[in-house]
């Protein structure tokens, strides 16, 4: 006797984002983004031993473990003065590129694909809104076969990191001054070969499936521009220089700025909790911050605290690195990359602000990585240390800069008698869905749906397009309410 | 196909009992399982089975399960039909990719395996801890008793 089971709860990390937009005359006018779950994580950390952050924090989220473990690991080399060795820094990051490859086909297939390609008509495919499916029945037929393809790419991206990681979607080779695994020939050869599956599938699928979506649906390279400030903090070390600062990566950290490229300190980061469910204070540094929840705060709508540069709001993702590796061609490849497809698609650099520029960025940056990847793997030097020892200091203080596939994240760390003091992350999707702080400065992704075209309340695809192009770490429920708040609709985004 | 059974516990350790899958395939593996079962810390990245999943014959997943009960209390169920599980209305973020998708998505790519059985505990502290709460605690042996009766049962 089968019976219907409702499972709850889910699995989930960073519960719901909750997308309250105000529509007058088809338009959005009005946009609030609301991370509805408290996120607590970093208090468990305190009073542990300092090297078990690099395991915990890959606990916070099963999508982008590698990231968390990259980001804890240099914010420790960074407490402890510690400079992996060559064979440490290669193998980081060849187990962070696996992570993206897959974390970017993954999103794009599986879950942004379907919202301009017509699926089959049974689950996971349904429910999803009716409309505007504008790709010729064929072409949508391949996109929904390429699902299915990407699902084994995938695994074979995991394979590839888990040659080097131990496991996924937990890293364990990942520590403090380097890495665990001991290099071999036959790890190379296992690692190329599936990365040469990878790229044929990246050149011949990937990019041409986005490519095609985008000609088709060119106005969604108007829509969704964002607030035009972007920031990365680089990622994929490219020499052992201990300042993060003056490190040379493989993509650039820095910020672009009415266009320019413009240097990123760190020290003029604060979260700013004026329309978070926190205690009132100023805007503080995440080193420094404090977190005192405080639901029935007036004004509160989220439990996001708002990440500021200079008192700014930035996006971060594949659209900021794009950004800033091509604004003076810190990355050659991708920007050549990026010109090759706007010239192709006959759109303008100011296009890649767009919903179809973040799909863009992502899948190129895909394709200038994967490229890279399969020289890095050579430079393994197979008789060479992985890692450098450590003494435990008493007292230290540590930052690690990474940008994980889906932005810039940030993790903090002081040490106490040998243990954890506090620990802060600042993870990319708080930079994108963040709320409006104390200026009134709304969000990236609440001033990308911002003028955002609602013709039918009950079918608010367009708001779905957009905040799925952000590749946010959350699910949605979109409220479309009138201008004087009468419910009009709501929707679970599909 | 042969007889193959895999063993998933799926949760977040981050956030106390939610783990109790993770906890639960844990204790398995240090105890040891018999020929032709694996086990695996599935995490909250669920969607990382799919390309397993077709070797196997059956699948036992062990997660916190909400079914209105006492904290500690079990739940068994054996998923015979898509109806058997709503799926939300499509995840717009990986992080929404539950156990009820990831069949889904699995049925659809056929390689769900021909048994599929959820064993869930109902939990009692969902907030943020490493460490399970006193009723799941106390109420974990009887849980790898019950999926360890499951494996006996193939």
């Amino acid at each position: 006797m089968p019976q219907k089971v409702i499972l709850d709860p889910l699995t989930r990390i960073e519960g719901h984002l909750g997308i309250e937009a105000v529509v007058d005359n088809g338009r959005v006018v009005d946009a609030r983004c609301s991370g509805t779950l408290y996120r607590g994580f970093e208090q468990i950390l305190i009073g542990r031993d300092p090297l078990d952050a690099v395991q915990i924090t890959q606990r916070f989220c099963g999508v982008c473990p590698a990231a968390h473990a990259l980001a804890s690991a240099q914010c420790l080399d960074n407490a402890l003065g510690l400079v992996p060795p060559h064979n440490g820094r290669v193998i980081r990051n060849l187990i962070q590129g696996a992570n993206y490859i897959q974390s970017h086909i993954l999103h794009f297939y599986h879950l942004a694909a379907l919202d301009y390609a017509r699926g089959p008509e049974f689950p996971p495919f349904i429910p999803r809104f009716e409309a505007d499916y504008r790709l010729p029945a064929k072409v949508s037929q391949d996109i929904v076969s390429h699902y299915v393809q990407a699902l084994h790419i995938r695994l074979k991206a995991h394979e590839m990191s888990a040659v080097f990681s131990g496991k996924m979607p937990h890293c364990a080779s990942v520590v403090p001054g380097g890495v665990t695994v001991t290099p071999a020939v036959d790890k190379v050869t296992t690692f190329l070969w599936r990365l040469k599956e990878l790229r044929e599938f990246i050149d011949n699928v990937y990019i041409p499936d986005v490519l095609t979506i985008a000609a088709v649906y060119r106005d969604y390279s108007e829509i969704g521009r964002g607030c035009r400030r972007f920031l990365s903090y680089g990622a994929f070390d490219l020499d052992s220089e201990p300042d993060v600062q003056k490190r040379t990566r493989f993509f650039q950290m820095g910020r672009v700025v009415d266009g320019r490229r413009a240097p990123v300190d760190p020290g003029r980061i604060t979260e700013d909790v004026r329309h978070a469910w926190y205690r009132e204070r100023p805007p503080a540094h995440p080193s420094r911050e404090t977190t005192e929840p405080d639901r029935k705060k007036a004004g509160g709508y989220s439990w996001l605290k708002a990440p500021r540069y200079e008192g700014l709001a930035y996006e971060v993702g594949p659209l900021a690195r794009a950004m800033v590796n091509s604004a003076d061609n810190a990355n050659p490849a991708l920007a050549k990359a990026l010109d090759g497809a706007l010239a192709q698609l006959r759109l303008r650099r100011e296009n890649l602000c767009s919903v179809m520029g973040r799909h863009l960025a992502r899948a190129l940056e895909t394709k200038v990585l994967a490229d890279a990847m399969a020289d890095w793997v050579l430079q393994i030097k197979l008789d060479e240390p992985v890692a450098v020892g450590h003494k435990l200091p008493e007292a230290a203080a540590g930052m690690g800069l990474w940008d994980a596939p889906r932005g810039a994240l940030g993790h903090w760390i002081s040490i106490r008698n040998q243990k954890i003091e506090r620990y802060q992350a600042v993870v990319p999707t708080t930079w994108n869905a963040s709320p409006h702080d104390g200026k009134e400065q709304p969000g990236p992704i609440e001033e990308a749906l911002l003028g955002a075209p609602v013709e039918d309340p009950a079918n608010p695809f367009a708001l779905a397009r957009i905040v799925r192009s952000f590749d946010p770490c959350i699910a949605c429920a979109v409220h479309l309410v009138t201008p004087r708040g009468r419910l009009l609709a709501s929707a679970r985004i599909v | 196909m042969e007889n193959r059974t895999l063993i998933a516990g799926a949760g977040n350790l981050l956030l106390g009992d939610e783990g109790v899958g993770v906890h639960a395939v844990r204790a398995l593996m240090e105890q040891g399982l018999p020929e032709g079962v694996d086990a695996v810390d599935a995490g909250t990245a669920l969607g990382d089975l799919l390309g397993d999943l077709a070797r196997y014959s059956a699948l036992i997943l062990v997660d916190a399960i909400r079914g209105g009960g006492r904290p500690g209390d079990l739940y068994r169920l054996e998923i015979r039909s898509p109806d058997d599980l709503a799926p939300s209305a499509g995840p717009l973020s990986l992080h929404e990719f539950g156990v009820a998708e990831a069949l889904a998505q699995a049925r659809a790519l056929g390689v769900l395996p021909p048994r599929v059985v959820l064993i869930g505990m109902e939990p009692e502290r969902l907030q943020p801890g490493m460490e399970l709460s006193p009723a799941a605690a106390a109420a974990l042996p009887r849980l790898l008793a019950l999926i360890r009766a499951e494996i006996a049962t193939r």
